[in-house]
């Protein structure tokens, strides 16, 4: 990854990722019935739209990805992306069931999920900078990385050829999950939670 | 396996005769596969959005399909095609979130629609499309023969 905005902004998005990440961590950890979570490091950097994919699972793995929109104080986009086995297994723990293909009630599991690990990451921004932020209903889709990010880079009109990456992975003990946020601000988010924490209170 | 080329999101290639140009995981971006029969000229491209006027900012013509269809056949033409010649085969343009989310629901179409503006502007025939619904699409031209191949999540590969 590239790094191409100053040490401090880049050290507070990883800050900010490291505790957004350690909140959803422990909320996971009691869905899964205390089991423990480990959260790599987040890694901050700047992402051509091309490579995105393979900075996430890879472009051709079959994945679930959760998409949150993020308004108020600042705009992002958060992709919480679990790899296809990873997330039968949250399923098969959530509720009970084992077939192959993902039920309704699977799919919502999973959903829940998603909520968690993105709710985390913005209830960080808000309690630290001080923001309001708001965040859309979580929307799931199931299918490959490339296709899932491609339509969600889409969607969110991005008008710069690179993107600013924001990537936490964590996997957990005993069942083998596997999990990687990435969380998209803008350039003028990232000065404005960068001013509020200089300035603010 | 001969040369493969991996086209990735907002990109462009082409070659001639030899060869597989593939682009993995269409959801709502168009994957464009244009042919020369005659030079065995291959170009594909994967856009992301349709307008770049919308986008004064944006400097990757590939990225948007009408910016990217114009630079698609000049690329082809480099390398020996006649733009008379070139037919196109589209896939993608799917809505892959279903449920609440103003912008997305629309992306996928709008970008099948200004794809087809693009392509009927440079004269180009399109000969096939597999677009809409709400999965993914690989997509892979054979340069030796022009076939096209579409291939969804849990489903053989299928011709179009």
């Amino acid at each position: 990854m590239k790094k191409k905005f100053d040490a401090f902004k880049y050290d507070l998005l990883k800050e900010l990722g490291n505790i957004g990440m350690g909140n959803a961590a422990s909320s996971l950890s009691m869905m899964l019935m205390d089991e423990r979570v480990n959260i790599h490091v987040p890694e901050v950097g700047v992402v051509s739209l091309g490579e995105l994919p393979d900075h996430m699972a890879g472009p051709d793995r079959i994945v679930a990805g959760i998409y949150v929109q993020v308004g108020g104080d600042m705009s992002l986009h958060m992709i919480f992306i679990m790899p296809d086995e990873s997330a039968r297994t949250i399923a098969r723990i959530l509720t009970g069931e084992t077939s192959e293909e993902l039920s309704e009630m699977g799919m919502s599991a999973i959903l829940e999920v998603g909520n968690i690990i993105t709710a985390g990451y913005v209830n960080a921004i808000s309690d630290l900078a001080g923001m309001a932020l708001i965040p859309s209903p979580p929307s799931i889709a199931v299918d490959l990385t490339e296709a899932i990010l491609g339509t969600i880079l889409a969607g969110a009109e991005v008008a710069e050829d690179f993107v600013i990456l924001i990537k936490t992975e964590f996997e957990t003990g005993k069942s083998e999950i596997e999990g990687f946020l990435c969380v998209i601000p803008d350039s003028e988010s990232v000065d404005a939670v960068y001013t509020k924490m200089l300035k603010g209170s | 396996m001969d040369n493969v080329v991996r086209v990735k999101i907002a990109d462009l290639a082409v070659i001639r005769e030899l060869g597989t140009l593939v682009t993995i995981g269409l959801g709502s971006c168009v994957g464009i596969a244009a042919y020369d029969p005659l030079t065995k000229v291959a170009g594909l491209a994967h856009i992301l959005l349709s307008d770049s006027t919308k986008f004064p900012k944006g400097t990757n013509p590939a990225k948007y399909a009408d910016t990217a269809v114009p630079l698609l056949i000049k690329e082809m033409v480099r390398l020996g095609a006649s733009p008379h010649r070139i037919k196109a085969k589209i896939a993608g343009g799917s809505e892959m979130f279903q449920t609440y989310n103003n912008g997305l629901l629309t992306v996928g179409t709008n970008n099948v629609k200004a794809v087809k503006k693009a392509l009927a502007l440079a004269r180009v025939p399109l000969l096939a499309e597999d677009v809409g619904g709400s999965v993914g699409r690989t997509m892979q031209l054979n340069a030796e023969d022009g076939r096209v191949f579409i291939k969804k999540v849990g489903q053989e590969p299928r011709e179009i």
